[in-house]
């Protein structure tokens, strides 16, 4: 297989009161007191960004016209039964100015380029909904 | 899954713009960065690094859990490197990841044992398993 690496995400990330997570460039610097939801936020984020590119991805290879105004509102739980932890997903999407049933075949699309939707496939439980 | 699962947390994020030039935030307004295709002028942050630390974030609590449950005293510097890497190949786009994991003071197979331990339990490790290749490493 050909591969090629196109970018490699470096962050450190330290615990304690003073605990946070800082990218090697420090474009990402951020303070993370324990407890808080901020594993879930930040994969809320980055999944949304990334889910972005790849609806935009699929309309072009569709020749759709994409117009301003994407959006993706991630929620993401963390849920607890008995002593395992586990992830759940929704992600309500705004595609403003594109025909219904286009938007829905994108936003199926986007999963299938999306290199994080791929990473949880089968893993947990994804609702994608098309608002 | 025979336990009945409680909810401990939602977090909710809304994310405008692409990977290249979009924004999020949270709805607590505590997560609120740009982001900007890496090496671009464009100050921003983007997937990879969020991945990495939201990753490190969860399986850091993950050691400080098994810790606690086997009356392990943590040092206090307890810190994890991440790298997230997005590669394209045949299949298209698929990340990488590995973590880096410093548990200064422990010994080397109490803290071989914390990190194993950790990769059952963190649920990013858990939503990530056998769709990416993960190398978590004591260093």
């Amino acid at each position: 297989m050909t591969e090629k690496l196109l970018f490699t995400g470096k962050t450190h990330n330290t615990n304690g009161p003073a605990g946070g997570a800082r990218s090697s460039d420090g474009r990402l610097d951020v303070k993370l007191p324990a407890p808080h939801p901020a594993a879930e936020q930040l994969f809320g984020a980055a999944w949304s960004a990334c889910y972005m590119g790849a609806i935009e991805l699929a309309a072009t290879q569709r020749k759709i016209k994409l117009p301003a105004g994407l959006a993706v509102d991630a929620e993401i739980d963390l849920n607890l039964a008995g002593s395992a932890f586990f992830l759940r997903a929704r992600l309500n999407v705004s595609v403003p100015g594109v025909d219904r049933d286009q938007a829905q075949a994108l936003i199926d699309a986007a999963h299938t380029i999306c290199p994080y939707s791929k990473a949880v496939h089968g893993n947990i439980d994804v609702t994608t909904t098309l608002v | 899954m025979n336990h009945i699962a409680k909810l401990l947390h939602t977090a909710k994020t809304a994310t405008i713009g692409d990977r290249d030039n979009g924004a999020s935030r949270s709805s607590d307004g505590l997560l609120d960065i740009r982001l900007s295709t890496p090496g671009s002028a464009r100050i921003g942050t983007n997937p990879e690094q969020l991945f990495a630390a939201s990753w490190s974030v969860s399986f850091a609590s993950s050691i400080a859990l098994v810790a606690r449950e086997r009356n392990i005293v943590l040092p206090a510097r307890v810190s994890i490197d991440a790298e997230v890497d997005l590669s394209f190949g045949d299949g298209g786009y698929f990340l990488i990841a590995r973590l880096n994991v410093r548990l200064p003071g422990l010994e080397h197979d109490v803290a071989h044992g914390l990190i194993d331990e950790a990769e059952q339990l963190c649920p990013y490790s858990k939503a990530t398993r056998g769709n990416i290749g993960v190398t978590v490493k004591l260093v």
